[in-house]
């Protein structure tokens, strides 16, 4: 007997033409794969889709691939994920429940002491039980755990799988920071209830299978393709990806756990480093860079990053490079831009006020520079002059007025304000 | 700028609306089109006008007028702005005299565009203020209407302009623009300033040179001054004796003048004498030929005798009299002449019959004749009317009889009527007694006929006699007899102006003079030559007395003239005896004249000495005055060209100042008030943006173009994908940003007002329940909200419902159900 175990799949995430495709192609490649194998059944836990209610046309795709499953006679099981469940409105898991294509695991009860029980769905065919938990988003869902009544469930007879959304501490290996972004508030493997046969876990994005004494099988298929910009990452590093299919039986329990993986696309991955750079030379860079790259049908994926020491962060055109690389053929193109900053645009200390105290405050820090034996180009004289003369020079031309005129007017102001006579006779 | 009233005339689908503001959150609740942003275009439309909203989509249709009053305050003061749409034909306008301020109750009568002006002032929005230049700045940090809300998302060059006026960061430029201009003109000017003190050096050696020159010329001078001294004294004595010479020239020049004198007077007396004696014998002459004339003519006698006693006003007199007597004569003629023509006429018109009596006697027997001839001929025509009517009975009897034989003969054996059977017998005695009936009707109409013959004439002749009577009757009364009557008229009154004429002819006659013959002449012309004759006697009576006058006159003349010559002769003796002793007082001053001339050869040769030595102290004097005008010219220009010196080493200082310091430091400036800027800006909306998208993957900053940059985990994502809440939460969080930042930093904005136009469309109802928080977080004194969405009712202060029923709508402080 096998089963086929999937979890963040996070359909509607998303947006660009080419990726929403390779999204849904890996999915239903995937899912036609569990058909082609006749597994007996399939686990989908948590975050099927990137929101409780999707676009219309995420949905349609899903019913579809879903009813065609059904057809071919595999139940689905299903535990909700922090992004498809909502506390307060209904979500597309609901719909498909109801139209009979998946089945919702969780039977939870709370007692009046507070404490939570949760009840078995067995799979007709192959006599298998599932327990599990939904997950809640921003990780509410420890609390549950704390509140389990673990003893009902650890001492059900029979191959026992137990299904969760949520972040297990336990598992994180060291250079996975990325990969569990949501999972900073993971729990110890030990909030679990113990003695399931397999444990299919959801949330965390990577594959990852372990063993630990008391809980057999802890598995994470990781999404089947990316459910955040870093998994996309994680796939130009050259992350596998796909679903994770166990055969087992109730002799022996769990015989074989494997990941069947699904290639998705070509990717090229460029991080630029922005530190104590100007942004020319940056844009120099990432235009060098480009150049010498074969962009065709790949998904290119620009990372920059760093504080820059002159010019603004703006200045770095990213809309031009990713015109260049479309036009060369790129797939797609993903930027991220939001660890770039200019240290000319970095408030060191902020001034704060009205432009016109930032102005004062600026002059008064400036005047010392100015080396002159002229008693009203110095000191707080001078200051008062500079301040008098940008507020005549900034002033703006009157409506209608010709820019002769306009000009003749601000320069007579200017030279009234600084005193400077011009050719009047001197005395 | 906190909003207290408005009221809505013919605008839009507004009848007639009255609003009532308070401070704190009010809502404009209804359903999609009922009418709600129609207030919010009220409230720009009364303070700026037309030049966002388009007049033809404010204005009520089918409605002429239109009208919007907003009341608000700032501070302590009050306002209240009004505007009038008025349509004109099919153009709709600003009615100029419905557009005013009151500002605390003062009026302002303003144009729609002053007041646009004035109202941009009172809020201090930096905007232009022509009155059809469109509202940037309301329309981007106070109100945007519904449509434009998400526009803030896509245009990045409006966005950024707009930012930079509402700052006045474009400021910056024009500032740096305009000190490159005011560089150069400094730069010019020190161009300028150089060329005035670059020949200082030479200045000051010409300076030298003339210093030196003046004092030789010094020296010239006083040497001599010494000898134009001496030279005079020698004048001045030759100048004296020359004096004493000419006062005796006068004085025998005086006696020359009395001796020419004295001698001319012997001579006019003798010219004296001549004169009249001359005159006397001209007078002789003349008085001699009158003599001659008047005894030619025979004395008294020259005039003739005096043709009439009568004066010339009594002629005058008597020719006007005989000359109206003559008119009225002729008059008389042509009257009697009239007459006798108009009675000639009118006799030939009568043929002589006119004797009026006569015509009279034949219309009384005329009269007479006709009364009984009229009745005979009624009573003939009475009898014609009888024989008449008997004639057409007996015809009548004749056709029946005719028609009964008829029908006998054509009857069968059996009577029609009875049914009795008829035997032949039977019908022949009955045809023969109708036959014999009808001979006996035919006989009596030929009997009948040939009576009425007989009296057709006799009626004939009656007839013609009354017509006869009734013409001649109608002719005597009618013209006849006036004809006459007019005809003895004339005759009288031809008769009376004979006897007048005759009268007239009398009085036309005039005696004639004793003296005076003239046979023939009619009274007129005879006065006239009197009159003629008179006038010539008197004119020959005048012409003697005047020549009588005249000879006496002369006579008197000629005595005066021989006591004239008398006296002259006594005045001679005495001249003569004058002359004499002039003629031996002039001896005494001959020799003069040598004596003279040789003192004024003299000074002649002083003089010329004189003259040279001046003329050599003059041009000495004009050099050292040349040198001296030089040397001071010299000294200022040098004091010019030092000053000119020192202006350019201010100017130098000032460019340094201008290049080292001014600019640079602007720049700087400008970057710091950007930064601090976006960074209040960023702060500002990420703190809204974070309440309205509850995602932890997501944040969005604002960067240093003032674009909002959504970030998904990392990586940007691109505006045209968020969805429609999102993109509606980007939108809101940017504009509530700008008005909070707008508010805090702009020290010269007095609106502290936001108004939002359904800003929630496409919010969630979780969003929705965030709203409320987010408003609080503005800290705005008034927020103006307009939505359809009924979940935001519970969640605000004030909730106005806004429905439309019948095309029109109605605000209302409370739900209608």
């Amino acid at each position: 007997m096998k089963f086929a175990h999937f979890s963040d799949i996070h359909l509607g995430f998303q947006k660009e033409e080419f990726l929403q495709r390779m999204e849904r192609d890996v999915f239903a490649r995937a899912l036609d794969s569990c058909i082609e194998r006749s597994v007996d059944f399939i686990l989908i836990c948590g975050d099927m889709f990137h929101v409780n209610i999707p676009s219309m046309s995420v949905q349609k795709f899903a019913f579809a691939r879903l009813r065609r499953v059904h057809e071919a006679g595999i139940p689905v099981y299903v535990v909700y994920g922090s992004h498809d469940f909502s506390p307060s409105a209904t979500s597309v898991i609901d719909l498909l429940e109801e139209t009979g294509y998946i089945t919702k695991v969780q039977k939870a009860e709370s007692s009046e002491d507070g404490d939570i029980s949760l009840g078995f769905v067995t799979d007709e065919k192959t006599g298998a039980k599932m327990a599990g938990l939904h997950g809640l988003a921003a990780s509410k869902d420890i609390e549950y755990y704390e509140r389990l009544r673990r003893k009902e469930l650890e001492s059900e007879p029979g191959f026992k799988i137990f299904m969760f959304h949520a972040a297990v501490s336990d598992m994180r290996t060291g250079d996975d920071a990325a990969a569990t972004a949501a999972a900073e508030t993971a729990m110890p493997i030990s909030y679990m209830p113990r003695g399931f046969d397999y444990y299919a876990g959801g949330h965390m994005h990577r594959f990852l299978h372990r063993e630990f004494e008391a809980y057999a099988h802890v598995v994470y298929p990781g999404t089947p393709f990316a459910g955040f910009h870093s998994d996309l990452e994680e796939n130009a590093r050259g992350a596998k990806r796909g679903y994770v299919l166990v055969e087992f039986d109730h002799a022996s329990g769990v015989k074989d756990v494997r990941q069947i993986e699904m290639p998705n696309c070509q990717y090229e991955m460029l991080p630029v480093k922005a530190d104590h750079r100007r942004s020319d030379a940056v844009n120099d860079e990432i235009a060098k860079s480009v150049g010498g790259m074969d962009p065709a049908g790949k998904v290119v994926i620009l990372k920059v990053a760093g504080q820059l020491s002159e010019g603004k962060t703006t200045d770095i055109d990213f809309k031009g490079i990713t015109d260049r690389l479309l036009r060369d053929g790129a797939a797609e193109v993903k930027i991220s831009s939001n660890q770039l900053s200019s240290a000319e645009y970095v408030i060191k200390e902020s001034r704060g006020g009205t432009a016109e105290e930032i102005a004062d405050s600026v002059f008064k820090e400036s005047i010392g520079q100015v080396n002159s034996e002229l008693d009203v180009l110095t000191g707080p004289k001078g200051v008062e002059l500079a301040e008098s003369l940008l507020d005549i020079l900034r002033r703006p031309a009157l409506e209608n007025e010709p820019l002769n005129v306009y000009r003749g007017r601000i320069i007579e102001d200017a030279m009234n304000t600084l005193g400077l006579s011009g050719d009047e006779e001197p005395r | 700028m906190i909003l207290d009233s408005l009221r809505l005339t013919n605008i839009r689908s507004h009848k007639d609306t009255s609003i009532q503001f308070s401070e704190g959150i009010t809502l404009f609740s209804g359903d999609i089109g009922s009418g709600k942003s129609t207030v919010l275009m009220g409230i720009e439309f009364a303070l700026f006008g037309l030049g966002s909203i388009k007049a033809e989509s404010l204005l009520a249709t089918k409605e002429s007028l239109g009208e919007v009053v907003l009341k608000f305050h700032i501070g302590d003061v009050t306002y209240e702005v009004g505007r009038t749409l008025k349509r004109d034909r099919n153009k709709i306008s600003q009615d100029n005299k419905g557009s005013y301020l009151r500002v605390n109750g003062d009026l302002e009568p303003l144009t729609a565009s002053e007041l646009k002006a004035r109202m941009l002032g009172v809020l201090g929005l930096n905007e232009p203020s022509s009155a059809n230049s469109k509202s940037r700045v309301y329309r981007y940090a106070i109100f945007t209407p519904q449509d434009e809300m998400k526009a803030i998302l896509w245009d990045a060059k409006k966005r950024l302009e707009t930012i930079r006026k509402i700052f006045r960061i474009e400021d910056y430029d024009t500032a740096r623009s305009n000190v490159e201009i005011l560089r150069r003109i400094i730069r010019e000017s020190l161009i300028r300033f150089g060329e005035r003190f670059e020949n200082l050096e030479g200045l000051r050696s010409d300076l030298s040179d003339a210093v030196q020159g003046r004092q030789d010329l010094a020296g010239i001078i006083k040497k001599n001054a010494g000898v134009e001294q001496n030279l005079a004294g020698q004048e001045r004595d030759a100048e004296g004796e020359i004096g004493r010479y000419e006062a005796r020239l006068q004085e025998r020049n005086n006696l020359r003048a009395q001796h020419a004198k004295t001698a001319a007077e012997i001579e006019g007396e003798r010219r004296v004498r001549q004169g009249h004696e001359g005159r006397i014998d001209e007078n002789r002459i003349r008085v001699e030929s009158i003599r001659e004339e008047l005894d030619a003519a025979g004395g008294a006698a020259a005039a003739g005798v005096k043709p009439t006693a009568k004066s010339m006003e009594q002629l005058n007199e008597d020719i006007g009299r005989f000359t109206e007597l003559r008119a009225r004569i002729i008059e008389a003629r042509s009257g009697i002449e009239s007459l006798q023509r108009q009675a000639e006429a009118l006799r030939a018109k009568l043929s002589g019959r006119t004797d009026a009596g006569a015509l009279r006697d034949e219309l009384d027997a005329h009269k007479a004749e006709l009364g009984p001839a009229e009745e005979n001929l009624g009573a003939l025509r009475r009898k014609h009317d009888e024989i008449n009517a008997a004639k057409i009975r007996a015809e009548a009897e004749a056709s029946r009889l005719r028609k009964g034989i008829a029908g006998l003969q054509k009857l069968g054996a059996r009577c029609s009527l009875c049914g009795h059977e008829l035997t032949r017998e039977h019908l022949a005695r009955q045809e023969e007694e109708r036959q014999n009936l009808l001979g006996q009707a035919e006989s009596e109409i030929e009997k009948l006929e040939e009576t009425k013959g007989g009296l057709d004439a006799t009626i004939k002749a009656a007839d013609a006699r009354v017509y006869e009577l009734r013409s001649a009757i109608d002719s005597l009364s009618g013209v006849l007899l006036p004809d006459a009557a007019e005809y003895g008229r004339l005759s009288a009154d031809t008769e009376r102006l004979q006897a007048e004429l005759k009268g007239l002819d009398a009085e036309n006659m005039v005696p004639g003079e004793p003296g005076f013959e003239a046979a023939g002449l009619t009274p007129v012309e005879y006065l006239s030559a009197l009159k003629d004759a008179l006038a010539k006697y008197d004119a020959a009576e005048r012409r003697a007395a005047d020549m009588r006058d005249e000879a006496a006159r002369l006579e008197a003349a000629d005595r005066q003239s021989l006591e004239e010559i008398a006296k002259s002769r006594e005045r001679s003796h005495t001249l003569e005896s004058d002359l004499g002793k002039i003629s031996a007082r002039l001896d005494a001053y001959a020799g003069d004249d040598e004596a003279a001339s040789a003192v004024r050869r003299r000074l002649d040769d002083i003089r010329e000495s004189l003259r040279r030595v001046r003329n050599e102290l003059a041009t000495g004097r004009a050099n050292l005055a040349n040198e001296k005008a030089r040397m001071e010219r010299l000294e200022s220009e040098i004091g010019d060209a030092e000053r000119w010196q020192r202006r350019h080493r201010t100017y130098t200082e000032y460019m340094n100042w201008l290049v080292d310091f001014f600019v640079p430091t602007v720049s700087r400036i400008e970057k710091d008030v950007l930064v601090s800027l976006r960074q209040s800006f960023n702060e500002s909306y990420r703190k809204w943006y974070a309440k309205l998208v509850d995602d932890p993957t997501k944040d969005s900053v604002i960067n240093e173009e003032f674009e909002p940059a959504v970030h998904q985990d990392g990586y940007d994502q691109k505006l045209e994908y968020l969805s429609g809440g999102e993109k509606a939460s980007v939108a809101l969080s940017y504009r509530l940003a700008l008005n909070f930042v707008m508010r805090r930093e702009t020290r010269s904005l007095e609106s502290n007002l936001l108004i939002l136009d359904e800003p929630t469309d496409g919010f969630s109802r979780d969003q929705l329940s965030n709203v409320r928080d987010l408003l609080d977080g503005l800290q705005s004194r008034q927020i103006i909200l307009v939505s359809h969405d009924e979940e935001l009712r519970s969640r605000m202060d004030h909730v106005f419902y806004v429905r439309k029923s019948s095309g029109i709508t109605s605000v209302s402080d409370k739900p209608v159900l």
